[in-house]
């Protein structure tokens, strides 16, 4: 089994995977659910609220200092689920969970684990809406562009709103993937890559479309876990090429407190990507 | 669904009558700062570019897209990008400072063979409760390189 690089503070520990949403197995996403749960219900900045902030409202934007658009979209990214995932899993009392990803190339579709209202046992499930903050809310309302009905909609709507595969949008098929991967040099791979991540935002509609509420619609995170995935497969498959522009290697991807070059290796940051993951008891 | 069409724009393709390798569309100082939208580039399209399934046969060439800001949430001036830095400012350019976005044109190009060619954006936004496309497609100028 791989594991995470050793440091004096660490020595070599077994690494946590990643796993499909689609493949998590009934207990799993329960105490996912438990997890997300958890943190949605902590008002400090280990809760959901802070953390889903940073991508948007309230301000600062830092996604769009380092994550949009910039060279290190991928790095800031990367970090930004890391960190959150590390929050993820204490919240409450801990619990073992890892962010899934969306394989929107073979699920083209909101996973059911998001888009249904209630879990199985009929609570309401903190995967399909979050409510947003009001200071998140307010400042919305001040600047944001209305549409077409002269309506600033999006931060009205205090509970997070989907509209999935509106005139227009499309979510990438494995072709268009395959052409990204196709990209050696790591420019053209983000930039195009960033492309695709952005009509996948634009496809669920929404909150997720527009980047101060992005990341309050819990779908995001696997939405990003899966472009990280990506990225994953396309550093096995060059694995001479640069990761990163060396200009960038210091760059501080605040507020994460990581460097560009910090978030090359997934296995420093303790974890990889499986096509499934399951415990087995001996 | 929001959607504005730029007027054509001519390309003088002398390169695309030699063999090449790769062949990009450049935008430069493209404004993030309003509504998110996809902007997709066609080659000599006649009449209006489809906005729904864009297939080569139609001349659809490539996409960019714009995840916006969607407007500016801080006090006035909070999203002008200054025009000058500060010459000790160590830090990361201003977040709205505008983009580069770059088209991979190469297989609709490969395609084609006259000496000019005609470029069509569409911009379109799936605006039913976010923000109107205002100001979409705004850039400063346009280059396209092809590699050998």
């Amino acid at each position: 089994m791989p594991t995470g690089a050793p440091t004096a503070q660490n020595p070599a520990v077994a690494l946590r995977y990643r796993t499909s949403v689609s493949e998590l197995t009934g207990p799993q996403l329960a105490e996912f659910r438990a997890a997300f749960a958890d943190m949605q219900a902590t008002a400090d900045d280990r809760g959901y609220q802070y953390w889903a902030g940073i991508h948007g409202l309230p301000l600062p934007a830092w996604c769009d200092k380092y994550g949009h658009g910039k060279p290190t979209f991928l790095h800031w990214h990367r970090a930004y689920l890391y960190q959150f995932e590390l929050k993820l899993r204490a919240s409450g009392h801990g619990h073992d969970v890892m962010l899934p990803w969306w394989d929107w190339l073979n699920d083209p579709a909101i996973p059911p684990a998001y888009a249904a209202a209630r879990d199985p046992a009929g609570a309401p499930n903190p995967l399909y809406s979050v409510r947003i903050n009001d200071l998140a809310l307010e400042q919305g309302k001040r600047g944001a562009i209305p549409n077409d009905a002269g309506e600033v909609q999006l931060a009205r709507q205090p509970d997070t709103i989907r509209q999935e595969g509106l005139p227009g949008t499309h979510l990438p098929t494995q072709a268009d993937i395959d052409q990204v991967l196709a990209y050696s040099d790591i420019q053209s791979f983000t930039a195009n890559l960033e492309d695709w991540h952005g009509q996948v935002h634009m496809w669920v509609g929404g909150h997720m479309s527009d980047i101060p509420f992005a990341a309050y619609d819990p779908i995001f995170w696997a939405h990003h876990a899966m472009i990280d995935r990506i990225w994953r497969i396309w550093q096995l498959r060059y694995p001479d090429a640069a990761s990163l522009p060396a200009t960038l290697d210091s760059e501080v991807m605040e507020p994460f407190g990581l460097t560009a070059s910090g978030t090359l290796d997934v296995t420093i940051l303790g974890y990889d990507y499986a096509s499934a993951s399951t415990s087995i008891n001996l | 669904m929001d959607r504005y069409i730029s007027p054509p724009i001519e390309l003088t393709a002398a390169q695309s009558r030699r063999s090449f390798r790769r062949a990009d569309v450049v935008f430069y100082d493209v404004d993030a700062r309003g509504a998110s939208y996809v902007a997709r580039l066609f080659l000599d399209v006649p009449g209006e570019p489809p906005d729904t399934s864009p297939t080569r046969e139609k001349g659809y060439a490539g996409f960019f897209c714009i995840f916006g800001h969607g407007g500016c949430f801080g006090d006035e001036g909070h999203c002008e990008v200054p025009p000058a830095r500060d010459p000790f400012d160590l830090g990361p350019p201003h977040a709205l400072t505008p983009q580069v976005k770059l088209v991979d044109i190469t297989t609709q190009l490969k395609s084609m063979s006259g000496e000019t060619i005609s470029l069509t954006v569409l911009a379109t936004s799936p605006a039913r409760e976010g923000p109107t496309l205002v100001n979409a497609l705004e850039f400063t100028s346009l280059r396209l390189l092809t590699y050998d």
